[in-house]
């Protein structure tokens, strides 16, 4: 079987991933929002003799990569080479996207343009001219909507049809002398390199960096630059910019009917949602029914589990000795404590999954981008933010989409204030235990005070790394669109199916070791077993906080995930978390320890994430201490502060 | 197109006190907002129909999406009652029967919105 490699490359949020889900088989999450793949992604399928690698690529709206993940893209295709590239474009814009067609095609990649959302092509009433398109262009065009599938044997048809390279000339004859001259004097030196001499030429042109320092490196740089500034084109960026929008207007004329611009409903919706009056109140409108509908909806859900665990647990307190006890006090008790909660979860993300997907989160980033200019953020950085309720690890990674590396550090450092799922679950147990009616209240309160902790911090860490600017946003809002059954399942099931795992996994193993420390010396009452001294020997830190030793070990667990935090009071509290939690803490004491778990040391794995990203140590030690030490003073001052209150 | 705005307006409004009577202050501040919506799009009406029906639209939409969560919210709420203590509540049915007839009236602003929207052809400034 031969093997080729095709890479996927389009501009963000045209439809890519659901090109490689259709052609692969996968279920990789498709958003409708940019920026959701920030690094490549790789799938395979046979397509009669050929085994076919593909390479779904972050989007990108040019070659010259200024982001990490952009960068991902464009290393990818100069370094690698793929044997054929897809360009998906996005067919209701095709002005925007050609001009990367045009890019690619100065790589001399061989491509195939795949025009995607043919649906709302139909629906917004545009006429494309496909085979006229495909003369003008030079390569072959295949139409398509992702989202429902698409002809496999046309578009590899159109992979071994596609030419080996095009070439437009589209710029004016003076500059086309001078980029021939670059070209003939890189392919001296560069030939057997394999770096497209016409990118190269014309990138350097424009002043991307990577060209120049290809230039640079094999001493052609200082020649190159004598030829631009022979006819006065030391920065021909604009002339290049205009050349090629011109070409696509020109291309575009012959190819393409657009009725008369009017407002459609995604202009209307835009009006309200992006309203300088009302855009916040409905943002905070929508997050608070998000949160209440996961928390109600999944309440009876969650009864219902507990009482199956509770019968569960009775029957194995039948069982005599160690085992029975095992079983029931600490599998039982502990695991199940957490796995009540699966409803919760799964509520939740589908409330974020229609979210996503109906193209709201766009607006909310470019609501929210004026806020975050003044605590020095961009607006890119609020996705990372709103990705972090689900999980701060898989958030910490989407900050590759920020072009400045202070920005991008300090995105990464708040992240973890921004409360993840895993500690939704121990907002409903104490919740739950104290707040009755006003439950979903308190939960949402702790999510608002994470916001607006994690953008206090941003303002400190600004000041600390000398963080000046922040990056000017710059996002296109996708179209509204209703969710699909399908998306918000693998959404839903992605995200969820986390949980589960480290249900079986780490809380498993966690809920054994917190029940052998609360039965041994075997045999001892709890008060006087290992797990007591452990607590014991901690609670003195936690004195002034009013933790006493069983929150101080749930919290010293709770550091590795946290459900862990839940399933040890669990195994405390014996099946009975409300009766147990009132005999341990006030409703004062509750939400201190509801915002100490919001603050306190990131989870295991967001750790390596911060320390993967970073490519160092420090920023995880670093978030370590801090969000201890702020744990501790915020938890304090809140404790201290309410007691006094209620006093008086 | 008015008559509508102005009764959702008045009906959010009136919504929205009564939920704060019932202590259920996150509740009525979406009801106020959803209200405020409309409200602001009657302003509209007057300067520029499409960004009038904008309003509309939008509050209509939130409306259906408010009423969807209330009801959810409120069963959710009784079943759970119903599984911890073996009985049934019937209590806070006059914000869930005022929440239902919104989010109609929500369904109605949406088309009547959505008509208007596509018929005038008054330019809005944008």
């Amino acid at each position: 079987m031969k093997r080729i490699k095709v890479a996927l490359v389009g501009n963000p949020n045209v439809g890519k991933t659901a090109l490689f889900n259709a052609l692969t088989g996968a279920h990789q999450y498709v958003a409708n929002w940019p920026g959701v793949t920030v690094e490549k992604k790789t799938g395979k399928f046979t397509w009669k003799d050929y085994e076919i690698d593909v390479i779904d690529l972050p989007g990108i709206y040019t070659l010259r990569a200024r982001s990490i993940d952009e960068r991902v893209s464009r290393d990818y295709l100069i370094k690698e080479r793929p044997d054929v590239v897809f360009n998906v474009v996005d067919a209701t814009n095709l002005n925007r996207n050609l001009y990367l067609t045009i890019q690619l095609s100065e790589m001399g990649l061989k491509t195939v343009l795949i025009l995607n959302q043919m649906d709302q092509v139909k629906n917004m009433n545009i006429k494309i001219n496909t085979s006229e398109l495909e003369k003008r262009l030079g390569i072959r065009v295949i139409e398509t909507v992702a989202t429902k599938g698409v002809d496999v044997d046309e578009i590899m048809k159109a992979a071994f049809d596609a030419s080996p390279s095009v070439k437009y000339e589209i710029y004016p004859t003076q500059f086309e002398e001078l980029i021939k001259k670059i070209e003939n004097l890189s392919k001296g030196v560069l030939k057997d390199k394999g770096i497209p001499m016409r990118w190269l030429a014309v990138s350097f042109s424009e002043g991307d960096e990577l060209a120049k320092k290809i230039l640079e490196d094999n001493n052609l740089l200082e020649e190159a630059e004598k030829i631009l500034s022979e006819k006065g084109y030391q920065n021909a960026s604009l002339v290049i910019a205009r050349s090629r929008y011109n070409f696509i207007s020109s291309t575009l004329k012959q190819v393409e009917v657009r009725p008369k611009e009017s407002w459609t409903i995604s202009d209307a919706l835009d009006h309200v949602f992006t309203h300088k009056i009302l855009g916040i109140p409905i943002f905070v409108s929508i997050l608070w029914m998000m949160f209440q509908f996961a928390f109600s909806a999944s309440t009876p859900l969650s009864d219902l589990i507990d009482l199956g665990f509770q019968t569960l647990a009775n029957y194995a307190h039948a069982i005599h000795g160690w085992v029975g006890s095992l079983i029931g006090d600490g599998i039982i008790s502990g695991v199940g404590s957490v796995l009540v909660f699966v409803p919760l979860i799964f509520f939740m993300f589908f409330a974020m999954g229609v979210l996503e997907d109906t193209g709201y989160m766009s607006r909310a980033a470019f609501l929210i981008d004026r806020l975050m200019h003044k605590f020095k953020l961009s607006g890119k950085a609020f996705i990372p933010m709103i990705l972090g309720f689900g999980c701060n690890a898989s958030a910490i990674m989407t900050t590759r989409t920020i072009e400045s590396e202070k920005e991008r550090i300090i995105s990464i450092l708040i992240n973890p204030f921004i409360s993840c799922s895993a500690r939704l679950v121990v907002y409903a147990v104490i919740a739950g235990a104290f707040f009755g009616r006003f439950a979903g209240l308190a939960i949402f309160s702790i999510y608002m005070v994470s916001i607006a902790f994690a953008l206090t911090m941003a303002v400190v860490f600004s000041f600390l790394l000398k963080s000046k600017e922040s990056s000017p946003l710059t996002m296109e809002l996708p179209r509204y669109q209703l969710p699909t059954g399908r998306g918000l399942w693998i959404y839903m099931w992605s995200r969820g199916k986390h949980f589960l795992k480290k249900a079986g996994g780490i809380i498993l193993g966690a809920t054994v070791t917190v029940w052998f420390l609360s039965n041994m010396p075997w045999g001892t009452n709890i008060q006087n077993s290992w797990a007591a001294d452990i607590g014991k020997a901690l609670a003195p830190i936690f004195a002034p906080l009013h933790f006493d030793w069983h929150i101080t070990l749930a919290l010293l667990f709770g550091g590795i995930a946290k459900e862990v935090t839940v399933t040890t009071l669990g195994t405390f509290a014996g099946g009975n978390f409300s009766m147990f939690l009132k005999t341990v803490l006030d409703p004062i004491n509750a939400y201190a320890l509801m915002l100490f778990v919001l603050i306190y040391i990131p989870c295991v794995a967001t750790q390596a994430v911060m320390r993967m990203e970073t490519g160092s140590y420090k920023w995880p030690i670093l978030s370590v201490l801090w969000s201890l030490s702020s744990a501790y003073v915020i938890a304090l001052l809140f404790e201290t502060i309410g007691h006094l209150v209620v006093m008086i | 197109m008015n008559a509508i705005t102005i009764i959702m307006s008045v009906g959010y409004a009136a919504l929205g006190v009564d939920l704060v009577v019932n202590s259920n202050y996150m509740d009525s501040f979406v009801a106020f907002t959803v209200a405020a919506v409309f409200a602001f799009g009657l302003l509209d009406v007057f300067s520029a129909k499409k960004r009038g029906a904008a309003h509309v639209l939008t509050g209509g939409i939130l409306s259906m999406i408010f009423s969807s969560y209330f009801v959810i919210e409120y069963f959710a709420n009784d079943f759970d009652f119903l599984i911890n203590s073996r009985k049934w509540t019937w209590s806070g049915i006059a914000s869930l029967i005022g929440a239902a007839i919104l989010g109609i009236g929500g369904v109605f602003s949406y088309y009547l919105s959505k008509k208007t929207f596509k018929s005038v052809k008054i330019k809005t400034g944008r």
